[in-house]
């Protein structure tokens, strides 16, 4: 078809490939892990906070898509089961996680350095230095951990994986409203986290 | 103004969501209500901010799943699957034929295989005629080598036959020597020379069975080093085909996983756009 678009013939050939793995083509499937293992990598990664934990949640997060893929019915509603499954293996991993080191579910897991968490009480904050893109993400990513499970998981489905509210609502089958509100207070609570960033980096207003 | 925008309204705005009658009001709402435009503006700031943290880099660990799995399936009888599957692999190894340009043709000088442009064969180490000049020179050499042999056998045989009949004559001269002495049964002369016969009737054939055998070893080995030159070259043939479907495989495969992270490049592309476009 002529008209179509790059977008259309990705999800074509995506839609394609699901179909394919639906009847066990395991080279389909594996292919279909290599469209979407990164983007679940950093769902994963920005929802735990850890590199090898969110290792650990794509790979159990393809395992039960490989395994599940078989009921999945509409082939269109693929992005907002996955990411379902995903919420789904990182909650468990997260309560594994828990059980081992006693960690809460909404404690920080992030470690890189952590001394950004009291940087405001540093004595050695020095606010005309500036932030580096690195540290810039590190305190971001700080923020996103200090959310609330149900709004990290929203913000990170909205701002990061792109997802619409009718997909976010799907995955978490919630109302597409309670996924407005909690992207609210979640941003509203970052807005409170990182608001010395914003000061510091003389954001103007849009 | 009654109307007092909630936080769904303030979300839709942000991702601009929000319905044009809808947008106005809200607007109008934020002239009239500079807290709460500062709060939106606040929220705006935070948004830009977030796409700071980008994208972690991670090399997925490949394949995914090793083995082909065995399961029902939703979708009935599978049978159909393995001529399909024979068919489209036809299909693929066709087109990955027409691509790489192969080419298979089968001359004088036998069959030629070729991908993208043909390239004349060089000469051949050894030609047809070469082969058959070889195998005539083999078998020259083993044939003067039985003749060698013949001779040498010959020469022997004669040396043989001569000192049979110097002992011959020998005897007959003892013989007629003892004649006077005694008389001597014809019947044992007969079997004398009877005996004589069968001994050189038994070295000729002897001769001629060693011959023939060594002659037949020489041409099994000449026949049998030939069939293992014929193997060789066929091995050879064989493993320029097969290096060279690797590596339409390995390209077709290269180029397969190209277009995969293609797909998902445009996929979080475009779906990124779209959404904040929205």
């Amino acid at each position: 078809m002529a008209n179509d678009t790059l977008l259309d013939i990705a999800m074509n050939h995506a839609d394609r490939l699901i179909l394919k793995a639906q009847s066990g083509d395991d080279g389909a499937f594996n292919r279909l892990v290599s469209l979407w293992y990164k983007r679940m990598y950093n769902y994963s990664f920005k929802y735990a906070g850890s590199h090898d934990l969110a290792m650990d949640i794509t790979q159990n997060t393809f395992i039960a898509v490989h395994q599940k893929i078989g009921q999945l019915r509409d082939v269109a509603s693929f992005k907002s089961w996955l990411y379902r499954i995903a919420i789904n293996c990182s909650h468990e991993e997260i309560r594994k996680q828990k059980r081992t080191s006693g960690v809460s579910l909404n404690d920080t897991i992030y470690h890189k350095d952590d001394e950004h968490l009291d940087i405001a009480d540093d004595l050695r904050y020095q606010p005309d230095a500036g932030l580096q893109r690195q540290e810039l993400a590190d305190q971001i990513m700080l923020a996103l951990q200090s959310l609330s499970e149900e709004q990290r998981i929203v913000v990170i489905m909205k701002e990061y994986e792109a997802l619409k509210f009718r997909e976010i609502a799907e995955a978490l089958e919630i109302s597409e409203n309670t996924a407005k509100s909690r992207l609210y207070y979640g941003l509203k609570h970052l807005r409170s986290k990182l608001a010395k960033v914003i000061y510091e980096n003389k954001m103007e207003v849009l | 103004m009654s109307w007092i925008p909630n936080e769904t309204e303030i979300v839709d705005y942000l991702y601009g969501e929000l319905a044009p009658d809808k947008l106005k009001d809200f607007e109008e709402y934020m002239q009239q209500n500079p807290d709460f435009e500062r709060e939106v503006q606040t929220l705006k700031q935070t948004q830009k901010l977030l796409p700071s943290l980008a994208d972690e880099q991670v090399v997925q660990p490949k394949p995914f799943i090793l083995e082909s799995r065995k399961r029902s399936t939703l979708h009935g009888s599978r049978k159909w699957l393995l001529p399909l599957s024979i068919a489209a692999s036809l299909a693929a190894i066709m087109l990955a034929g027409y691509f790489a340009q192969f080419s298979m043709t089968i001359g004088e000088d036998g069959l030629r295989v070729a991908f993208y442009n043909e390239q004349p064969i060089p000469e051949a180490a050894i030609t047809k005629d070469e082969v058959q000049a070889l195998i005539d020179s083999s078998v020259r050499q083993v044939s003067d080598q039985w003749q060698n042999q013949a001779s040498q056998l010959q020469v022997s045989f004669a040396s043989q036959l001569a000192h049979n009949k110097r002992l011959t004559e020998t005897e007959i001269k003892r013989v007629a020597a003892m004649k006077p002495q005694a008389e001597i049964d014809e019947d044992q002369i007969l079997n004398f020379i009877a005996q004589l016969k069968d001994e050189n009737k038994k070295m000729i054939q002897n001769f001629y069975r060693e011959s023939a055998e060594d002659q037949q070893a020489k041409i099994r080995h000449v026949l049998v080093e030939y069939n293992e030159y014929l193997d060789k070259q066929r091995q050879e043939d064989l493993q320029f085909i097969q290096s060279n479907m690797l590596a339409l495989r390995s390209t077709s495969e290269l180029k397969q996983e190209e277009t995969d992270k293609i797909l998902a490049s445009i996929i979080t592309t475009v779906n990124n756009q779209n959404s904040f476009g929205e």
